[in-house]
């Protein structure tokens, strides 16, 4: 890792956290939705420019491509109106969760980062090589990568009984009701 | 003068704080979704800046891992909450305290 930060970085990081932030603040969900598309591209970016080819490529695949898309798509379908403001009672946890969250944020930066000023220039090895990832998951990391075939499985199986009509789902929502 | 990996580290953790942020401040389920995905890239970032930094790929492969449980996850969550919009429609998260949490 060499040198400071190039303009174009410093440029595709205020891209990011803007668009980021305008995930959160956004009023209408669709307008969420776009930015978390622009947040995963930009992040995609970021891994560009650093040189991580092959993951910037998978996170503009799957991030921005897939699962942006889904929760566009869902979005859309579910016709979901802008959500309530002001609910009264609840200024209390918008102040504690902006505490919580400023909190964090600072601790962390100012934890970390003098700690990574100390650590210097790393080796130039690349690393990000596909060929070098895919040695990591298939010798070192096997169990874990055939594990994630399981998980998406599973995840298969969840999706299509979740889907179907007069199951869990109408057991939840009763009781949702009742309450 | 800062150095690339501070800035991306920091730009990661300010990706976290932002999701944490707004899974505690909106109700809505889908942005709750969105906020856990912006934690999830904070995460993502950070560790490939560290791979990037340390020159050897065990963090990509995690990093690799890490998108496929999320890709996963998306799904489940979105078909979650359409059926929770098909039965009740609505998708805010005050809307469900079955467990009266």
């Amino acid at each position: 890792m060499m040198g400071s930060p190039t303009i174009l970085q410093w440029i595709i990081g205020a891209i990011t956290l803007a668009s980021a932030l305008l995930v959160i603040l956004g009023r209408n969900p669709i307008v969420s939705a776009i930015s978390l598309m622009a947040t995963m591209f930009a992040t995609g970016l970021l891994y560009f420019s650093l040189g991580a080819h092959f993951i910037g490529v998978v996170q503009i695949l799957i991030y921005a491509g897939a699962i942006s898309v889904l929760i566009i798509f869902i979005v859309m379908l579910l016709d979901l109106r802008p959500t309530r403001v002001n609910i009264p009672g609840r200024a209390p946890v918008y102040v504690l969760s902006l505490v919580a969250g400023a909190t964090f944020f600072v601790a962390a930066i100012f934890s970390v980062l003098p700690l990574l000023r100390a650590v210097g220039i790393g080796p130039l090895g690349n690393g990000q090589q596909p060929e070098e990832i895919s040695m990591q998951l298939l010798s070192k990391y096997m169990i874990p990568f055939q594990a994630t075939a399981l998980l998406l499985l599973a995840a298969v199986m969840g999706v299509v009984v979740l889907g179907k009509k007069n199951m869990m789902s109408e057991r939840i929502a009763k009781g949702a009701k009742k309450s | 003068m800062i150095t690339q990996l501070q800035f991306l580290v920091g730009i990661g953790l300010a990706l976290f704080s932002i999701g944490i942020l707004g899974f505690l401040v909106r109700r809505s389920g889908i942005i709750a979704l969105m906020s856990l995905e912006l934690m999830l890239n904070g995460v993502n970032l950070c560790l490939v800046s560290f791979s990037k930094h340390h020159g050897n790929a065990e963090g990509s492969a995690l990093v690799l891992l890490i998108v496929l449980v999320a890709a996963a996850e998306a799904a489940l969550a979105l078909s979650l909450f359409v059926s929770l919009f098909r039965q009740s429609g609505s998708v805010e998260l005050d809307d469900f305290r079955l467990l009266k949490g």
